[in-house]
């Protein structure tokens, strides 16, 4: 392979800091008729959100606005989407556990990150990394909460009295056909008031064991690779779950 | 004292499909089919079981789109148009089976199947099935809730924490206004949930509502009894889960009952079968087949050769099915009786809509279910949430996790490569919905109806089908066209509030053809 050919081959890979910046929409804004007959590529306000997938993945959206877009392609510099644990945190912009930078192809507005652990709190900056080692955020993201994938290693139990309000006790059970007839509560009313009680005693620990390998068992069953794929036999809306043998 | 407890809970839910700008339109076929195949047959299943003075308790969620569907006299004069073919269809088919004795006894089956239904849904049920449900309910045998208002999927709607009170708070308003008492329960759609959904349920005077599986099992703490008892969250709702093993057998492809080969198959139907000058009157009027309802086939084997189809012989096979699903569940409820200190309880959720239409024997296995648990044994006894939760009112107290019924457990299914684009639209339009109620308090005539009907219009975008169907491509041209359609109504009505200047007869157009929550007002979003 000649030098030439090396380069052209790994040039891809070696994107240059001031490289193309991204296309602008150049043309003007759709006329109002236009507005209702397709949705809009941009609603012209900077926002960056993060939603949960699942325990290890997230997915990323934003917008800019035209002023922002125009920050951006000026910059010549490409954009990270930098992620931030903050779990259990107030975050500052500096406090993260940790984070990690993905690169990522602003055009395409949305992003997926794999995650390599569970239960966590994320926020996630988009913006560019500074040679001093700061970073300067173009739009900060929310912050949420991914599932937590396993069971819980917190056994303490604590243990509640729930009772409908008497309102609502008196329009339960629902038999008869008087119970129509009964004026129904208000909402925004208390349904229910709680009570603090003193729960059962512990089961013995083998016993406890036991159950929880089972249950344990059959959960993963649901979560990872197992072979109770129910979303394949699902009705709704009523398309066939499988295809003619 | 039964040794354990089973709760039977079967969801109803279809999207809000009614077109009445077109005089024939394919998806609300749906309804149809859901209502002869599926409501129609449980409807007689349960009646049955009252007339003969068998005792059960059965937890039933009609979403509020399909009560909605139920109570709009447009589909249920089309409902009786759609029948009326169909009758006429098997009349016919009586004549061209009538030298094929086995043929013959199948195509009397469909016959009588549905002149039965015709006469039951116009002249028993006054065409509306929703007070026929609500008096199984006054006979103590149902208890009714309902899903959110159109079947959002909360975990991700709630980026804008508005978008879930208004799925939620719609949900219980109409629920109310149709059923005449307020809401103890809640489907959450997909079985959705997220940690502080249970706050917003609370604030609508809800009790109740179902996690899957690990929603319990990696609640935190970890629960004592794991999924066979409720939690109450810390705002006091209480969360029941999901038992997979009847699940299994009920849902698997594999190992679930509705495979077996002497049930009917589902996709032999004459409407891709027989030659297109007999059929074409039954199909889409395009010329377009369609599955009609009428199958002669038994699932016989992995063959393509079909044997014809036995009633006889696929009843028999319901009742050995709901006899080996009570046995498994008395040694489950054996079993976890001994390393439990109260009785163990399994919640059995299902989407409604397999028993009848999927698996053409479901509701007369649900009808044998019921008798053997209510005559066979005393063991396991039916019960519902409210009814447990009267019985056992101190539960523990735990966080369930995030989860939900699709694939994998979490929101995969609704957000993926094929649908993610959805989500910032929906999250958008919340929040310029918000933005609008604040503005405008309290508006008046024009105003407050586009108000109202903004509302409307963004919550049949948020209908977790149209993202399901995008992600399994069935129907997915329909389902983007739904989704942009109310999307794109929602931001023409938001601008025309606004701007101030509502223009009238295009609102009202909308008000007619998206007029689901009639009674809906704006303000109770506040």
């Amino acid at each position: 392979m000649t030098l030439t050919q090396l380069i052209r081959a790994l040039a891809p890979f070696l994107k240059e800091p001031d490289a193309p910046a991204p296309s602008l929409p150049t043309s003007p804004p759709p006329s109002r008729s236009k507005r209702y007959e397709d949705l809009p590529w941009s609603y012209g306000e900077t926002e960056l959100v993060l939603m949960p997938v699942d325990p290890f993945l997230i997915h990323a959206y934003w917008d800019f606005s035209p002023e922002d877009w125009q920050a951006v392609c000026a910059r010549r510099q490409p954009v990270v989407l930098r992620i931030y644990d903050v779990t259990m945190i107030e975050f500052n912009g500096t406090n993260a556990h940790h984070f990690f930078d993905l690169p990522v192809t602003l055009e395409t507005q949305n992003w997926y990150a794999r995650l390599w652990s569970a239960e966590k709190s994320l926020c996630a900056d988009l913006g560019w990394p500074l040679p001093d080692g700061s970073f300067e955020t173009l739009v900060r993201s929310n912050v949420i909460q991914t599932p937590r994938a396993g069971v819980s290693i917190f056994e303490e139990a604590r243990w509640l009295q729930v009772q409908p309000e008497p309102s609502r006790r008196s329009a339960r059970p629902i038999h008869g056909k008087a119970a129509l007839r009964k004026p129904t509560p208000k909402y925004g009313k208390e349904p229910i008031s709680l009570r603090r009680v003193v729960g059962p005693k512990d089961l013995p620990r083998e016993k406890q064991t036991a159950f929880w390998r089972r249950l344990e068992h059959q959960t993963a069953e649901i979560t990872g690779d197992g072979t109770a794929d129910f979303s394949s036999a699902r009705i709704r809306p009523i398309t066939p779950p499988k295809t003619p043998a | 004292m039964p040794i354990g407890y089973l709760s039977l809970v079967l969801h109803c839910h279809l999207p809000y499909v009614r077109h009445p700008e077109h005089d024939y339109f394919l998806e609300e076929n749906w309804f149809y089919e859901a209502v002869t195949d599926t409501y129609l047959p449980l409807l007689e299943v349960f009646e049955g079981l009252v007339r003969d003075g068998i005792p059960f308790r059965l937890t039933l969620s009609l979403s509020p789109t399909l009560i909605s569907m139920m109570a709009d006299p447009l589909l249920q004069a089309r409902y009786l148009r759609h029948l009326d073919r169909l009758i006429d269809l098997s009349e016919k088919e009586l004549d061209r089976t009538s030298h094929q004795p086995d043929f013959y006894s199948v195509a009397r089956m469909y016959h009588d199947r549905f002149t039965r239904s015709r006469n039951r849904f116009q002249n028993r049920y006054a065409s509306n099935l929703l007070p026929a449900f609500r008096r199984l309910e006054e006979q103590g045998v149902l208890e009714i809730i309902t899903a959110a208002a159109t079947h959002g999927y909360l975990p991700l709607l709630s980026v804008r924490p508005f978008a879930v009170r208004t799925q939620i708070m719609a949900a219980a308003d109409y629920f109310q206004r149709s059923m005449g008492r307020s809401l103890e329960g809640l489907w959450l759609p997909e079985c959705g949930y997220y940690p502080g959904l249970d706050s917003v349920l609370r604030e609508a005077g809800i009790r109740y509502f179902f996690v899957e599986t690990h929603g319990l099992a990696y609640a935190q703490p970890r629960p004592r009894y794991g999924i066979y008892a409720p939690v109450y969250c810390p705002t006091g709702m209480a969360a029941f889960a999901r038992d997979i093993e009847s699940s299994k057998q009920v849902w698997s492809a594999e190992e679930g009952y509705p495979g077996d080969y002497d049930y009917r198959e589902y996709y032999r139907d004459i409407g891709f079968e027989l030659p297109m000058d007999y059929i074409r009157p039954y199909i889409h009027p395009d010329g377009i087949r369609i599955n009609t309802g009428i199958k002669y086939y038994r699932i016989t084997g992995q063959t393509n050769d079909k044997q014809v189809y036995h009633p006889l012989r696929a009843a028999e096979k319901t009742a050995e099915h709901a006899g080996n699903f009570l046995f498994n569940r008395q040694r489950q409820i054996e079993h976890l009786a001994s390393t439990m200190d109260r009785p163990p309880l399994l919640v059995a959720p299902y989407d409604a809509e397999l028993y009848g239409h999927w698996w053409f024997e479901g509701p007369e296995w649900i009808n044998m279910l019921i008798r053997k648990l209510a005559c066979d044994q005393d063991i396991v006894e039916l019960i519902t949430p409210s009814d447990y939760l009267e019985k056992f009112p101190v539960n523990q107290e735990a966080v369930p996790s995030a989860s939900s019924w699709g694939n994998k457990g979490y929101s995969d299914v609704w957000l993926n490569g094929r649908n993610d684009w959805v989500w910032r639209h929906l999250h958008k339009a919340a929040r310029r919905m918000e933005e609008l109620v604040r503005k405008h308090p309290n508006a008046n005539g024009a105003t407050r109806r586009a108000l109202n009907q903004a509302v409307r219009e963004l919550l049949l975008a948020q209908s977790s089908d149209w993202p399901f169907m995008m992600k399994t491509g069935q129907q997915s041209d329909y389902a983007v066209k739904r989704f942009k359609d109310h999307v794109l109504r929602f931001t023409r009505l938001a601008d025309e509030i606004e701007s101030g200047s509502v223009d009238e007869g295009w609102l009202k157009e909308m008000e007619e053809r998206d007029n689901l929550f009639p009674d809906l007002d704006y303000r109770r979003f506040r």
